[in-house]
């Protein structure tokens, strides 16, 4: 009988389908990983098993009690803790008052801080690591951090630890003893399962690996039976599917050119942009790739480097200044930073080109009409009327609007973050042509995008960034879904193996 | 037929607060004769004029979905000072400009600090509000000033021919010009877009901070002139006055449909709204109910405004995403 077990689990989301039939067990004192690329299914997975979210069919059976769906608290009772990547912890206040967060320790009125304090340090001293409990948790860095979420778990008489990225906030030195730490836990009979994008790390603790691949489950093998290369075949091992439009030929001219770019949590930046040119930008999330964008956009606070485009140079403190030098963004969380959702889709249109539409700070009605139904058109934008607001619209109608808004601004530059992320197959075709109608155009387009094979369907070049840097560049006949996976992981010697030099 | 009471519904949707004053106007009448009477609405008018100047500015604040709690002792500090000037004999149109100038100044002040230190308007304006306040009886020594000149006088106690005062025509001129500058102006579409997403505003090209400097600037200047109105009204200037405008026009801002999340709102709106609770207090008077239980009703008013708004924002949260979700899965 299995600790936890998972039975042909399926859980839908509007457009897409986030778990597909998928049957996974857990035992105790083993360390799982759990593999995939983004948008794989991890999340909604970990979401299943904690009880945030409740599939549409299948079973979870816990000690061999079966449920169609679990709530939090059964979760909890069960001894299933999770520590997600962004801490949960309230700052300020002690490590031990952290650990024992929720929990009652002592009397009706007052909290026993000494029993407190005596079973953190405890816990803190079979890590065999030095916390005083006493401290206060601002003072901790990342690493320890995490432990006191780890501990947190633990004091909750956790079964079974889900790790969500748990060394993503860590250095490689807190990373090993985060690392230590979970083998420990793994002789004291607790499972924990194991999600993250280091390769490096899941060989070196996992006992076995499971991958998940757009919502199908594909395989669980032992670790010893892998390696890198066999994982990552695993991973990405689909077959590319859609068709993309013919583009014409870019030029060689560079519009836009990037040089040692530093700040909002990237390094080093340096890459060029050809006219008529898509530049795929690949990476995990968190790769510091939309940062890169926001940085070069103005967005952000740059630290160093320069940002050259079509020979003048750019300070780009404010989008105030990306926008005049024909730079534009079309951002990645289209509700939040693309679109304004309780206004008009006219408004939308034209409030980056609204001052030239404007006569003596007077809006030139008959302009305004002018541009927002020209590139309503140009876009296809289904809607009954351009003045109904664009939350009335379905997503790939919104992410139109949001591409409308920032062409009005005439950019020869676009930076496009996510640009079919949440639309339906029919919309991301007709976002896959307007790119290509684009580019036609003259336009150039760095695209940064999760997907596998738009990346790779639509680019010309693709740069692959891993923490915040430039990892590897791939040219249209280098492209291979290994190469970017091995490169978007940190994985530098298998790919010099393979790139022919 | 069908189509005109469309349209009529519609016109009362969009008009809530003015169809809200109606009725109230009517209530009021049936109870006391003389209500509607020429006299007491001139007073209505007159006596809020100048607060509807300064809930003019502060709707532009709140559209951008802040909210300045420093405008009551602002008004106080700002009509003490320009008090003195007048008794002093600085020229009238001086003392006017200096007000504004005065509440320009303040009002960018907390705005700076508030943009550069990133702390929430509604705190800075907490730690500015009590400066004026101690400024303000500093100065004053919590003495009256008063015996202000004839010509000083006419600002907000004249009248055109006993048909229409002074405050009214002001209040009026204001209202029209910054009515062009919201709905005319790109700059005034700036300012509802920031409101609805200050991310996407900044993202889209939209110097936020500027915007956002300039009303304050805006703001201040009327809340400068509604400080003279207001002294040259009364006819003296005491710390303790105009303190509570602050709440009055914070209230009648939300009564007209203001969202304290911003992004919309209409002036129109809060003109009503300040025009309700005039009534409503002139109303009170007249039957005789005391100062301070109509502190108790303009409170509960408050809460209520206040309770509309966040319930009409749930609603809409809802309705949103639910007609969002719809539409996806007709596709897929």
């Amino acid at each position: 009988m299995s600790l936890l077990e998972l039975k042909n689990i399926t859980k839908a989301f509007p457009g897409v389908v986030a778990l597909n039939n998928v049957s996974l067990h857990f035992e105790p004192g083993q360390i799982h990983a759990i593999m995939g690329e983004n948008g794989a299914g991890k999340s909604t997975l970990i979401r299943i098993i904690s009880g945030a979210e409740t599939p549409d069919s299948g079973t979870i059976s816990i000690n061999g009690t079966v449920h169609t769906s679990i709530t939090p608290a059964i979760s909890r009772a069960a001894g299933i803790e999770v520590v997600y990547q962004e801490f949960n912890l309230v700052p300020g206040v002690s490590v031990a008052e952290n650990v024992f967060l929720g929990d009652k320790l002592g009397g009706r009125f007052f909290q026993n801080f000494k029993e407190m304090n005596r079973s953190t340090a405890e816990v803190f001293r079979s890590f065999g690591i030095e916390i005083s409990p006493r401290q206060s948790i601002n003072e901790l860095s990342n690493s320890h951090k995490q432990l006191v979420e780890i501990a947190k778990a633990l004091t909750k008489n956790a079964k079974i630890l889900i790790l969500d990225e748990p060394s993503s906030a860590l250095a490689a030195h807190e990373a090993n003893i985060l690392l230590e730490i979970v083998t420990r836990l793994r002789k004291q009979g607790i499972c924990v399962i194991y999600i993250s994008h280091r390769m490096d790390e899941i060989f070196r603790i996992a006992d076995c690996i499971s991958v998940l691949r757009d919502g199908e489950y594909i395989a669980t093998k032992p670790a010893s039976e892998l390696t890198r290369d066999s994982l990552i075949e695993l991973m990405v091992g689909r077959k590319l599917k859609e068709t993309y439009p013919h583009r014409a030929k870019m030029s060689e001219d560079v519009v836009l050119d990037v040089e040692n770019l530093t700040g909002n949590g990237v390094y080093d930046i340096n890459f060029k942009l050809h006219k008529k040119e898509i530049l795929g930008i690949a990476g995990l999330v968190g790769a510091g790739r939309t940062e890169l964008a926001k940085l070069i956009y103005g967005a952000a606070k740059r630290e160093k480097g320069h940002i050259r485009c079509l020979g003048k140079e750019i300070s780009a403190k404010h989008p105030v200044q990306a926008i005049a030098a024909g730079i534009g963004l079309i951002p990645e969380d289209r509700k939040g930073e693309g679109v304004f959702l309780e206004f008009p889709i006219d408004w939308n249109i034209s409030i980056t080109a609204l001052k030239p539409l404007s006569k003596y700070m007077f809006i030139d009605r008959k302009k305004v009409d002018e541009v927002s139904f020209g590139y309503a058109k140009k876009l296809r934008i289904k809607a009954p009327d351009l003045s109904s607001p664009v939350k009335t619209l379905s997503g790939g109608n919104q992410q139109k609007v949001a591409l409308a808004k920032t062409l009005a601004g005439e950019n020869d530059i676009l930076l496009f973050d996510e640009p079919t992320r949440g639309i339906d197959v029919g919309a991301k075709q007709e976002i896959y042509k307007l790119m290509s109608e684009l580019t036609n155009e003259g336009i150039s387009i760095v695209m940064i995008t999760s997907e596998m094979e738009e990346l790779m369907g639509m680019s010309d070049r693709i740069i692959v960034m891993h923490e915040g840097r430039i990892s590897g560049e791939l040219e249209r006949h280098e492209f291979s879904q290994e190469k970017i996976l091995a490169l978007a992981s940190g994985i530098k010697d298998s790919v010099k193996m393979e790139v022919p030099s | 037929m069908k189509n005109a009471a469309n349209w009529g519904i519609r016109l009362i949707k969009k008009n809530i607060p003015w169809v809200v004053l109606i009725v109230l106007l009517v209530v009021f009448n049936s109870r006391s004769a003389n209500f509607l009477s020429f006299k007491n609405i001139y007073n209505i008018l007159t006596q809020n004029a100048y607060v509807a100047v300064a809930a003019i500015g502060i709707t532009l604040i709140m559209m951008t979905g802040h909210m300045d709690l420093s405008i009551g002792y602002q008004i106080s500090l700002i009509g003490i000072l320009t008090a003195m000037m007048v008794v002093a004999g600085v020229p009238v149109f001086l003392c006017v400009l200096s007000a504004m100038l005065m509440g320009a100044v303040i009002c960018v002040i907390n705005c700076i600090i508030s943009i550069n230190f990133k702390i929430p308007l509604i705190m800075v304006s907490l730690g500015m509000m009590a400066i004026c306040q101690g400024v303000s009886y500093e100065i004053s020594g919590a003495y009256s000033i008063y015996n202000f000149p004839h010509n000083f006088a006419f600002i907000g106690q004249g009248s055109f021919g006993g048909v229409v005062s002074t405050p009214i025509i002001i209040a009026t001129v204001i209202f029209i010009i910054m009515s062009i500058v919201l709905n005319k102006t790109y700059f005034g579409r700036y300012i509802y877009m920031i409101g609805s997403n200050s991310d996407a505003a900044n993202l889209a090209g939209i110097s936020v901070n500027q915007v956002r400097l300039t009303i304050s600037a805006i703001e201040g200047a009327l809340i400068g002139l509604a400080a003279v109105m207001m002294i040259s009204r009364v006819g003296s200037a005491h710390s303790s006055m105009g303190v509570d405008m602050g709440f009055t026009c914070l209230t009648g801002i939300m009564l007209g449909g203001v969202s304290i999340r911003g992004g919309e709102g209409k002036l129109s709106g809060s003109i009503a709204g300040i025009l309700i609770l005039g009534v409503l207090s002139n109303g009170m008077q007249l039957a005789g109910l005391g100062i301070y239980i109509q502190y108790v009703v303009k409170g509960l008013i408050m809460l209520f405004a206040i309770g509309i708004d966040v319930y009409m924002i749930k609603r809409r949260h809802s309705h949103a995403t639910k007609r969002i979700y719809e539409t996806e899965s007709t596709h897929s």
